[in-house]
């Protein structure tokens, strides 16, 4: 049977469309929620005390006396551009900042993202093998209990443990900006333990409900090592649960990278978000806004096409018509 | 009414996730409900001395500012349990019924709605609500409604998928033969045949209504201070936590009960509904 790649190439091209689509909503809803609703952020600039004639010239001078329509055209044509525009508060260009943050929070996100595959993968088909023995029942409970927790409580108990008690990592991260890589250890913990959860919980059902599958039981009774049967057999299946969980993860860690980079002063993304979310910056909130949906969508894709060169069902499938 | 409910409580404590995890959830809400009647002090009264430790006076010490920390406890979890509710509540009241509809009636419409969840799912959560809650200030009905919208098209999804299932049965063609409205096929005999699969989904949400909820409090973006509540507990405290580190940890440990319990309720039903599925494909 040939393998009929154009279908995959356009169903690869129907996700990319989606994901621009996806990026040009979310930079639409964005400005207008900071435009047409009536937060000021002439206050966080000048202050409460400013008379209305200082506010009317800062916002002469940042160009946001501009109608909405002409400035949202501007602000996206920069954008494209990669003009990120200036922050209203600070005055300073946000792209130079954002790139630097962008760089902490890639360490931070890919180092969790990985730390958690390589803890969690083998703990699942260690688990899966023995199934309902102790062992897969304590990381089984344990991951559960993870997995329903919000990060900011993962962490407070990672800080307990490590700092107060054990006194071995810096409670700040905020030595990050100068090299000091002990500041990466407790927010890559936290966020790796609950993206492993999430990664085991999915690995364990599928490699699970494989080993129960007819084909798994014709290599068994073939007389194959069980050895090869993991190898050849079980993991090809369980790498698309894992590649899709791992896609999915991305945008759990996301809300998670958000939170842990406050907890620790990490000098990342999620804190540039917060602070600006505060001090009402808009143009930082929509760039940072735009940056990370961005990225995410990009993560999905790939994850998406990855998917469908890893699995042939799914390309029969898409080859047969609509999903 | 009173029976199903009988049944699914029944089959919720069938297995020790579920038990524990409605015990969990129960005693969670124990607190948050009857806690108000029983504190000590109120949740802005100055108590005491400031950080002080456990004593007989203050069982569990007193805060930055020497307010109880117990009482501040007790207090603090209507706004966890109220609001995740009511955001629940709100998506799939939203999310039931167009899910219903369009899993039911099928065609133009269904494919426009599909096509409006998939793209609202593509969009990062968090981060959208928070925008919306800057722009619209924190208020507890931002907060419902951010988080409801941002359910109802899973829910949509979800409904849409199980109704569609259940249409094809044999009862639903019958009740359309005998000429009921499409109201009341959907109340009388799709909704009844769709509720294991409505409240595993129901328990999950609110795991993550609850999650979110307490993150955006911890964040400082939901309720503000003076309130009490236990995500806004665990982040005023997290400056103390070498010192007094139970007024963090305390507020923390009612969240994880909370959520912790909730979950294991929504496990326990899945793991109902997939033996289910199991046995019957079987026969």
């Amino acid at each position: 049977m040939s393998v009929p790649w154009i279908s995959i190439g356009g169903a690869v091209l129907r996700r990319t469309a989606l994901a621009a689509l996806t990026v040009w909503i979310v930079s639409l809803g964005v400005f207008s929620a900071l435009n047409i609703l009536p937060a000021d952020p002439t206050t966080a600039a000048l202050g409460p005390e400013a008379t209305p004639e200082m506010r009317a010239a800062y916002r002469r001078l940042m160009n946001l006396d501009v109608p909405p329509v002409p400035r949202y055209l501007r602000w996206a044509h920069g954008m494209l551009e990669g003009d990120f525009g200036v922050s209203v508060v600070s005055r300073n260009p946000i792209a130079p900042e954002l790139a630097q943050r962008s760089v902490f929070t890639g360490v931070l996100g890919l180092a969790s993202l990985l730390l958690s595959v390589l803890l969690a993968l083998p703990l699942a088909v260690l688990s899966a093998r023995r199934a309902g023995r102790i062992l897969d029942v304590a990381v089984s409970a344990f991951a559960i209990a993870v997995s329903a927790l919000p990060e900011f409580v993962v962490a407070i108990g990672v800080v307990v443990i490590f700092v107060s008690n054990l006194r071995l990592f810096p409670v700040s991260s905020n030595g990050i900006a100068e090299g000091d890589l002990t500041a990466l250890v407790l927010p890559v913990l936290t966020l790796t333990l609950g993206a492993a959860a999430y990664v085991f919980r999915h690995a364990r059902v599928s490699v699970i409900e494989t080993m129960s599958a007819p084909y798994v039981r014709t290599a068994v009774l073939n007389g194959f090592s069980p050895a090869r049967i993991l190898w050849f057999h079980v993991m090809p299946n369980a790498a698309v649960v894992v590649v899709n969980a791992v896609a999915l993860n991305a945008i759990t860690l996301l809300s998670g990278v958000i939170v842990v980079e406050n907890v620790f002063g990490y000098p990342g993304l999620g804190q540039l978000l917060v602070q600006a979310l505060n001090a009402n910056d808009f143009p930082k909130i929509e760039a940072v806004a735009v940056v990370t949906t961005t990225l995410l969508v990009v993560i999905n894709l790939l994850a998406d096409s990855l998917v469908l060169f890893l699995d042939p069902r799914l390309r029969t499938q898409v080859a047969s018509g609509p999903r | 009414m009173g029976r199903a409910v009988a049944r699914w409580v029944s089959i919720v404590v069938g297995g020790i996730p579920g038990r524990v995890g409605l015990g969990l959830a129960v005693g969670a809400l124990a607190v948050a409900v009857v806690g108000p009647f029983l504190a000590p002090y109120g949740y802005t009264t100055l108590a005491g001395p400031i950080l002080q430790g456990p004593s007989p006076t203050h069982v569990l010490g007193t805060d930055q500012l020497g307010r109880d920390v117990l009482s501040r406890i007790l207090y603090g979890g209507r706004s966890v349990i109220i609001l995740p509710a009511c955001a629940v509540t709100l998506a799939f009241a939203l999310g039931g019924a167009l899910g219903l509809l369009v899993g039911y009636r099928g065609g133009r419409l269904d494919q426009l709605v599909t096509r409006a969840a998939d793209i609202l799912m593509s969009i990062p959560p968090l981060l959208l609500v928070m925008v919306l809650v800057i722009a619209l200030g924190t208020s507890d009905v931002v907060l419902i409604a951010t988080t409801g919208i941002w359910f109802t098209p899973r829910i949509v999804r979800i409904v849409r998928a199980a109704t569609a299932s259940v249409c094809t049965k044999d009862y639903v063609l019958a009740a359309r033969v005998r000429g009921e409205s499409t109201a009341s096929i959907l109340w009388n005999e799709v909704t009844p045949n769709i509720t294991g699969t409505l409240l595993a989904e129901l328990a999950l949400r609110l795991n993550y209504a609850i999650i979110f909820i307490t993150t955006l409090n911890f964040l400082g973006l939901g309720v503000q201070p003076p309130s009490s509540d236990w995500g806004l507990m665990v982040s005023e405290g997290r400056a103390f936590l070498g010192h007094r580190p139970l007024i963090s940890i305390m507020p923390a440990v009612m969240i994880g009960a909370l959520a912790i319990g909730v979950n294991l309720v929504s496990d326990q039903i899945a793991v109902f509904l997939a033996r289910n599925v199991q046995t019957s494909s079987r026969l």
